[in-house]
Parts: structure tokens; C-alpha cells; sequence
């Protein structure tokens, strides 16, 4: 019986297949997943590239890109070797990046999580705060709370999960009103399962997969947010930023632009990946609502 | 209607007042006061003096009377003085608010005009070598950083080609007067409206191409294309004003940021803004300033968004706000 149920119905193949086998359909996800790949192949790689401190002097300075090649993208005011800085750069930009995003994502989901699933005056309360957040400039918001807290790399990347996670907690909070009356929910409560048990295991990895796509949109702001600090000078001076390195460049952009134009080039296609990343995302999640 | 967005509009004043309760304590974190700042700006004082100026400022008392006196001032919209300008802050918030709000609404009105016909031009062409070059150049747009965007502007057009202004508002010792102060203004504004504009230009192509898409696949399009409508009564009458709705629920939500990414293009290209306002106090702790930053903005923020409220209400007929 077995083998001819088998022969009828051929097996469905694990879901990871079929979520790439939806996700490659994409041309532009996937160009965005090479990207990708490629910036974390930097990050992994600095250490290769250059064993030394990316901020000592390297070589001459100013030298042009492909003139020596000790410095393949030639080195900038101070003889810093413009290669190093951009590998080790976005070891920064993905770290505060990822952090970032999980830190505002948890934020918004706790707090989405219990103004949906309670609502009433926990709803009232939440989502005036989530308000007062929204209507503050996030950047201004970025810019008090770096210059109270400082500019350790630990602290901007909290302050840039801070200004950022009222998305996310609208997105979990409106999932949570529209699935807290399920039956699958009514069935867990009246089994007796708790309200912290509900929210977490029946409710939430339901609400999770649009989150899951938001997340690169964040991740892709994170990493702005992190370089136009640097480029105003309030990054972490111990660390090679690509935001940072714009900001020195500005200083010999009449006659070395290219300190300013790698580095920007770079931002612009590690934020282009997420965005290509997450299009791709949402497809392969969400089949139907692209046709 | 204006009933229900009056509501909304008193419901934001407890948002207004929690935002100053925030920041405010917020700022009381910070390491070292303004006495502090005054005191390292003069190059040390003794300690009667610097007690006397804790004194004079009200500093020695404890935060909660602090904040008590700092909004009982607000309420009647006192936003105390400025340390760095020796001014009060509210003369120097609307010495600075022209030139940002002119910022925000030529590029906000490029952004939305041109990324709303682009988007639909995209959209009606959708998967075509048009629509793929669109929509391509649109998600490059929205991963420059728009200081990036203005330093190669400037590389190109001040330093390269010298066409455009490197900075400021206008001609300093110009003293021009009519036309002539008016295209000298236009002349220093052309970089920072392109370098905001092209950015946010992208939000409303994308958000745009992706609802014109949807909108054209429902019935109601269907049937009036069958009764005879013209494509471009079509897209006017049918497809447009329904497509739109989103477009105008981001210009409200995207306002603040807009503010926002003021502060970067305003410092790059020395606008006497509040964005170059908020970067200059945060730097030089001026905080009854940057208190007052905050405030003008958060108002700011939220009659935009009631305004986007009324408009959104009027494109849409069937909502009944109330």
C-alpha cells in the first residue's frame, strides 16, 4: 500500500528546498545573496588581508589606488591603507548591523507582543510611547542618546536599536490582535496554558515570518544610521568605519576622492543586498501575494 | 471629520508631554551639566562661583523640581534660554526654522511628485527593460547614504565643473535683494533638495510601482476599462486616487525622518537649519536648545500628520473618520 501511495503522491521535497527553489526565482535575490556573501567574506577575511591594526600608517600617504601594490586601493590623508580600513569596516557595519536588528526586534516584539495580545490600557500605554518614538526625529533621538552614553561601539549600536524598533512592534502588535482570537489560541487557553505560554509558543512563531523579512529593512537602516555617526565624527575612533572613512576623506576630496568614494561605494552595495535579500525573502514567504 | 482629527490632534498633546518627560530626564543622564560646559569654556572657576552659577540656574535642586519647573515653563511655551547663544531658545528655533522648512518641503514635494509618477509610469510597464531600469536606480537611490550622495555632488558639480555653491544659504556679503536674492538661494539649495529628494524619492517609487500593480488588477479597473474609459482616464481617475492612499500615509510617517536626515545634509552643506542646529547643540551640550529642537520638531511631525490625515480622508471617500 505504502509504495503505491508513494508512487501517486510524490514525496514533497524538505521545506528548505522548496523555500530556495522559491527564493532563487528571484534574479535580483539572488544577485543581492552574492552581495551579501561577499560582504561577509570581507568581514571573515580582514584578519587574512591584513594581520596589523587597519588604523597605522601603511605607506605613503595619498597614494593613488593601483600604485602600490602593498596598498591596492591606495592610502589615505594619514598613510592608512584604504584596503585594510574597508575589509575591517564591514566587520563593524554587519556587527552593529545584526546586533542592532535583534536588539530593536526584541524590543518590538515585547512590546507588540503584549499591547495585541492584551490591549485596553496596556495597548493604550504602549502604543502612546511607541508614538512619542515615532514623532522624535530618529536621528536626533541617535545623536542625544550617542552623546550622553559616548562613543564605545557597544553603546551605538544599543542607541541604533533603540531609535528603531516602533516598526517592528506595530507589524507584531497587529499580528497579535488579528490571531489572539484563533481558534488554535482559544483551544491552548481553554487547555489551561498560561498567558506568557500563549504569547510565546502558540502566538509568536505565527507572527514571525513578515517580521523576519522586516528585519533586513532594519538591518539595511542600522547600517546607515552607523555610517552617517561615523561620517559626523561620533563613531567609535577605535574602529575602522566606512562611514568614518567618508568623513576623513571629506577633508581631501579635491584631490583624493577616492578615500571617500570606495568606502561609500561599498555601503551602497551592503545596503543594496539587504534590500535584494529581503524582496527575496518575502517571495519565497509569501508565495501568493506576488502573482 | 475635522471633529474626529481634532480629537486625534488633543490626543497627541500626552505624546508631546512623555517625549519632554524622556528627553529630559534623558539628558539629566549625561555626564557633567551646563555649569560644566560654561565653567570648561572659561577655563576653570572656584567652587563659590560655580555654586553660585548652579544656584543661578536652578541646578542645585534636585531632577524632579527640575523637571516641574522645565515644563511648568513649556506650558506656556517658555523653552528657557540658550547657553551657547545667550539668546532665548525660541528666538533662535525661528531664526533657524525658514531654512529648514524650505529644505523640507521642496524636497519632500520633488520626492512625492516624482517618485509618484515614476512609480506609476513603472508600474504600467511592469517587468518591462524600463520598469527593471526604474526600479533598479530606485534601490541604488535608497542605499546611498545621502552624505555620501552630497560629498560626490559636490566633488562633481562645486569642485569638477564649479557650477553649484559648496555651502551655505546664500552669497555671504552678496546682499542681494528680489530675483536676484531668490536664484541666489535656489543656487545654494539645488545639492542638499537633490541629495534629501533623490532618497525619499525611492520610498514613494517603490511603495507606488508595487500598489499601481495592485490596483490595476481589480474589478473595478476591469469594468471601466469595459465601458469604454481611456488609459489616461484610466490612470487619472480610476487607478490613481486609489493607488495614492499609501503614498500619502508615508509622506506623514516619513516626515520625521525626513527631519531627521536634515541634520546630515544640513551640517555637510552649512544650512543654518535645525538639523545643523540639533548636531551643533548635541555637540556643544547645549541642552535647553536641543530640548527645544526636540519640541519644535514633535509638533512639527504631528500637524503634518494631521494634515495627512484631513487629505488622506478626502482622497478616499469611502473612510468615515470618527
Amino acid at each position: 500500500m505504502t509504495v503505491i501511495d508513494s508512487d501517486l503522491r510524490p514525496q514533497e521535497p524538505p521545506r528548505y528546498v522548496m523555500f530556495w527553489r522559491r527564493y532563487r526565482r528571484n534574479r535580483a535575490a539572488l544577485l543581492g545573496l552574492v552581495l551579501f556573501a561577499v560582504v561577509i567574506a570581507m568581514a571573515l577575511t580582514a584578519g587574512l588581508v591584513d594581520p596589523g591594526d587597519p588604523l597605522r600608517r601603511a605607506g605613503v600617504p595619498l597614494t593613488a589606488p593601483f600604485v602600490d601594490p602593498a596598498n591596492p586601493f591606495g592610502t589615505d590623508q594619514l598613510g592608512r591603507s584604504v584596503m585594510s580600513q574597508l575589509f575591517y569596516g564591514a566587520r563593524i557595519s554587519l556587527l552593529i548591523g545584526v546586533v542592532a536588528t535583534l536588539i530593536s526586534i526584541l524590543i518590538g516584539i515585547i512590546v507588540g507582543a503584549f499591547a495585541g495580545y492584551f490591549g485596553g490600557w496596556v495597548d493604550d500605554i504602549l502604543m502612546r510611547i511607541t508614538e512619542a518614538f515615532q514623532t522624535i526625529p530618529s536621528f536626533v533621538l541617535l545623536l542625544t542618546l550617542v552623546a550622553i552614553l559616548g562613543s564605545k561601539i557597544e553603546w551605538i549600536t544599543f542607541a541604533i536599536g533603540i531609535v528603531s524598533w516602533t516598526a517592528p512592534a506595530r507589524m507584531v502588535r497587529a499580528e497579535f490582535m488579528s490571531l489572539r482570537n484563533r481558534e488554535f489560541v482559544d483551544a491552548a487557553r481553554n487547555l489551561g496554558v498560561s498567558n506568557s505560554s500563549l504569547i510565546f509558543r502558540e502566538i509568536l512563531p505565527n507572527a514571525l515570518p513578515p517580521i523576519i523579512v522586516y528585519a533586513s529593512v532594519i538591518m539595511a537602516l542600522a547600517i546607515l544610521l552607523e555610517s552617517a555617526l561615523a561620517f559626523l565624527g561620533l563613531g567609535d575612533p577605535n574602529y575602522a568605519s566606512w562611514g568614518n572613512m567618508i568623513g576623513q576623506g571629506r577633508a581631501v576630496l579635491r584631490t583624493a576622492w577616492y578615500c571617500s568614494a570606495i568606502p561609500g561605494i561599498a555601503i551602497i552595495l551592503t545596503v543594496l543586498s539587504f534590500s535584494l535579500l529581503g524582496e527575496g525573502l518575502n517571495d519565497a514567504m509569501n508565495p501568493r501575494q506576488k502573482q | 471629520m475635522l471633529v474626529y482629527s481634532l480629537r486625534r490632534l488633543f490626543q497627541a498633546i500626552p505624546v508631546i508631554i512623555l517625549i519632554m518627560i524622556g528627553t529630559f530626564l534623558l539628558l539629566k543622564l549625561a555626564p557633567g551639566d551646563t555649569v560644566d560646559a560654561l565653567v570648561g569654556d572659561m577655563g576653570g572657576a572656584d567652587a563659590a562661583f560655580i555654586e553660585r552659577l548652579r544656584a543661578e540656574y536652578g541646578l542645585d535642586k534636585s531632577v524632579w523640581v527640575q523637571l516641574w519647573r522645565y515644563m511648568a515653563k513649556l506650558a506656556v511655551f517658555d523653552l528657557g534660554q540658550s547657553f551657547v547663544y545667550e539668546l532665548p531658545v525660541a528666538t533662535v528655533l525661528m531664526d533657524r526654522l525658514g531654512t529648514t522648512l524650505l529644505l523640507m518641503v521642496t524636497s519632500l514635494s520633488i520626492a512625492f511628485s516624482i517618485g509618484i509618477a515614476l512609480g506609476a509610469f513603472a508600474a504600467r510597464r511592469a517587468y518591462s527593460l524600463t520598469d527593471n531600469v526604474i526600479s533598479t536606480l530606485g534601490l541604488v537611490f535608497y542605499a546611498t547614504p545621502s552624505f555620501f550622495l552630497s560629498l560626490m555632488m559636490m566633488l562633481l558639480f562645486s569642485v569638477k565643473l564649479g557650477w553649484l555653491p559648496v555651502g551655505g544659504i546664500k552669497t555671504i556679503a552678496g546682499f542681494y535683494t528680489g530675483w536676484d536674492h531668490f536664484w541666489d538661494v535656489a543656487r545654494h539649495l539645488v545639492m542638499p533638495t537633490a541629495a534629501l529628494s533623490l532618497i525619499y524619492l525611492s520610498f514613494y517609487l517603490r511603495l507606488m510601482r508595487s500598489s499601481v500593480i495592485q490596483v490595476t488588477d481589480q474589478d473595478f479597473v476591469r469594468t471601466a476599462r469595459a465601458k469604454g474609459a481611456g488609459e489616461l482616464r484610466l490612470m487619472t481617475h480610476h487607478i490613481m486616487r486609489n493607488a495614492l492612499l499609501p503614498a500619502v500615509t508615508l509622506f506623514g510617517m516619513q516626515f520625521s525622518t525626513l527631519l531627521g536626515g536634515s541634520v546630515v545634509v544640513e551640517t555637510i552643506f552649512t544650512l543654518p537649519g535645525l538639523g545643523q542646529l540639533a548636531y551643533q547643540s548635541v555637540i556643544q551640550r547645549d541642552m535647553n536648545t536641543l530640548m527645544g529642537i526636540i519640541f519644535l520638531c514633535s509638533i512639527i511631525v504631528i500637524l503634518v500628520n494631521f494634515l495627512t490625515d484631513l487629505l488622506y480622508a478626502r482622497l478616499d471617500s469611502r473612510i468615515e473618520l470618527s
